[in-house]
């Protein structure tokens, strides 16, 4: 598929399949045999085909940042990083989709390939970068990591807790990439620049809110194979916005102000 | 000349023939949200528009109504 369409991924083999081999070898080492005991099945194979759809697009959010970093002139071994984490966050994307096959299959998701990452509103590269990376780093993947982590709490299943294993300990790195490049970063950037980046990162944080509306519509009660309940994904979620982004990013003077 | 590669390519995540669709979550802009946060089991899926015919059976259907309006 291109564009917009309903979510398939594919792999071609080959010479490819055996360049990926070795980074993708821990996935088969999983305790695929294990007999899985889904109640909320059709909660938790949608949780998982977004979840593949999620990791897509953090690929293509860290292909554009190392593209950044390049135009930046950041330093090489930080543009190396990001231009790998890329291809954890496809090897995780295979994850989520074979989770979602052994749940009985994906879900049909609707998606648009031409939206996966939004574009920073600043020019300057170095602005430009640093905009991709508080979004992506210190937000999103600073996010992911406390919310998978209470996921691979709850899974209630070998295979599901080893999954979400593998997978936080590449996003710890995802995440701490943001904070390093802010540090290098630090005499580069103006006050202005920093108010730039604070308001990136509440634009980022409010753009979660439908995430907690109340409606029929929104299945509340699932734990466990990855899915967490309400009750205990929204208080996670907020502590990790003030312990894991809004802390550290105030720590390097981008004070994010987020609605009450 | 060069040999052309015979390409196979393998499927890995496909929904099929399921008969409901659920949203990518994204911003109000369509951009998805950052990070995987999709833990929680929202939003449920909506039933999903039925598929355009193949196009033999469209050309077929479009010549019996060609017909019963003759």
């Amino acid at each position: 598929m291109s564009g917009t369409g309903i979510f398939e991924i594919s792999a071609i083999g080959g010479p490819w399949a055996r360049r990926l081999g070795p980074r993708r070898a821990w996935i088969d080492d999983l305790p695929w045999d294990e007999e899985i005991h889904a109640p909320g099945v059709e909660d938790v194979r949608r949780v998982w085909t977004r979840s593949a759809f999620s990791e897509y697009a953090s690929a293509a959010a860290f292909a554009e940042i190392a593209t950044g970093l390049l135009a930046a002139g950041a330093p090489i071994d930080l543009t190396a990083a990001a231009s790998d984490f890329a291809i954890d966050e496809i090897v995780h994307c295979e994850l989520a989709a074979r989770l979602a096959a052994a749940l009985g299959g994906a879900v049909a998701l609707d998606v648009d390939l031409a939206k996966l990452v939004r574009p920073p509103r600043a020019h300057a590269p170095l602005l430009a970068v640093a905009e991709r990376i508080v979004r992506t780093c210190c937000v999103g993947e600073a996010l992911t990591v406390r919310l998978l982590n209470a996921a691979r709490r709850a899974a209630g299943s070998a295979l599901f807790e080893a999954a979400l294993a593998g997978i936080v300990a590449d996003e710890a790195h995802h995440a701490q990439l943001g904070f390093w490049f802010l540090d290098w970063a630090e005499g580069r950037l103006s006050d202005a620049d920093r108010v730039h980046l604070a308001d990136a990162a509440a634009a980022a944080l409010a753009a979660f809110a439908p995430l907690f509306v109340v409606s029929p519509s929104v299945s509340c009660g699932t734990t466990g194979l990855g899915a967490l309940s309400c009750a205990e994904f929204d208080p996670a979620f907020a502590d990790a916005v003030r312990r894991s982004v809004i802390r550290p990013l105030a720590l390097r003077g981008i004070e994010v102000k987020v609605a009450a | 000349m060069a040999r052309r590669h015979r390409i196979a390519t393998l499927l890995l995540l496909s929904a099929g023939c399921a008969t409901q669709v659920a949203g990518a979550l994204t911003d109000a802009d369509g951009y998805p949200l950052v990070g995987n946060v999709v833990a929680k089991g929202s939003p449920r899926p909506r039933p999903r528009p039925p598929a355009p015919p193949p196009p033999r059976q469209a050309a077929f259907e479009t010549g019996e109504a060609a017909e019963k309006s003759a």
